[in-house]
């Protein structure tokens, strides 16, 4: 029953991070950092 | 139809859909659609030229290096929600660095074996976490683990870029030399230690790895059907103490094994 209890916490948790994030830019920030070859993990930065 | 094979089937089809681009192997460029907003569960490095989603962990690192101006919510509220719904089932079954490291270890020498040393040993990767993905970025404000320690990186993204790209092989420094260097290590850690990377290094199994224990889907023990006879954990290749704790990939070894089907796939209660 706890396990149950912190599982749909932690869903509604993450339900509200993925809204605010949504919300204030994380997609368009990912996307962007995404869309351009990053340096540093091919190993030239 | 086996798990193992089902298993086998499932990693290459995510490994293809999380790479399919494939004109990007051809040109050297990498996709940059809306696609790549979204993260994609497994290791895999958004520089490959054929990704078409994101890293997670990479992302993360790149989201705690601008923390100063805006907190990473949407990368961390997806690698919450990937941990909550499958744990490290997504290690076993979705992760295109998990599906090269089965691969590798398919090689036939001699393997070494779990005992103590690797266990403690698999404590490693939740350091690697708290010093690579989450100090460094916030603290000297570059990707430490991106930079220097993904394997992912080198070989998706930064082999096939630099073989098809020549203004990025104009650019190869020390770094790329050093990145290869550990690359090699970890490919010949895989060949001899089955899963070395997950099970001692990578960031991303230790995030999943705080949610396994709770993930909504993944394998049960059913308890009255349990005989105790200690197979699950014996046929184990991982450093697991018992079915589903921290270091089980769900890989599905113990529900082929148990004697008496007592583990199973299924959505947690």
């Amino acid at each position: 029953m706890r396990k149950l209890v912190a599982k749909i916490i932690m869903l509604i948790i993450a339900a509200a991070l993925l809204t605010v994030g949504l919300k204030t830019g994380g997609f368009k920030d990912v996307k962007n950092r995404a869309a351009m070859v990053c340096f540093e993990c091919i190993g030239i930065g | 139809m086996k798990i193992s094979y089902k298993r086998r089937c499932i990693q290459v089809t995510a490994a293809v859909l999380y790479n399919c681009n494939f004109k990007g192997f051809a040109d050297g460029h990498i996709y940059r659609g809306d696609s790549k907003g979204v993260c994609v569960p497994g290791l895999n490095c958004y520089s490959c030229p054929g990704a078409v989603g994101a890293c997670p962990l990479g992302s993360l690192q790149g989201g705690l290096l601008s923390a100063g101006n805006r907190i990473p919510y949407y990368v961390l509220g997806t690698i919450l929600l990937f941990g909550l719904m499958l744990g490290r089932f997504i290690c076993g079954f979705l992760c295109p660095f998990g599906l090269v490291q089965d691969l590798l270890s398919k090689i036939p020498v001699k393997k070494i074996k779990k005992n103590k040393v690797t266990r403690v040993l698999s404590y490693l990767k939740y350091a690697i976490l708290a010093v690579f993905v989450i100090f460094i970025p916030l603290a000297f404000k570059y990707p430490g683990f991106c930079k220097l320690i993904c394997p992912a990186g080198t070989l998706e993204g930064g082999i096939p870029l630099l073989i098809k790209n020549e203004s990025l092989r104009s650019m190869i420094g020390f770094l790329f030399s050093w990145k290869c260097g550990v690359l090699v290590i970890i490919l010949v850690m895989c060949t001899f230690c089955h899963r070395a990377f997950c099970r001692f290094l990578c960031p991303l199994g230790a995030l999943y790895s705080l949610f396994n224990p709770i993930s909504v889907y993944g394998i049960r023990v059913d308890e009255s059907k349990c005989i105790g006879c200690g197979k699950c954990v014996r046929e184990c290749k991982m450093d697991v103490k018992k079915v589903c704790d921290r270091e089980c990939i769900q890989c599905g070894k113990c529900v082929e094994g148990c004697p008496k089907q007592a583990i199973k796939y299924g959505l947690h209660k």
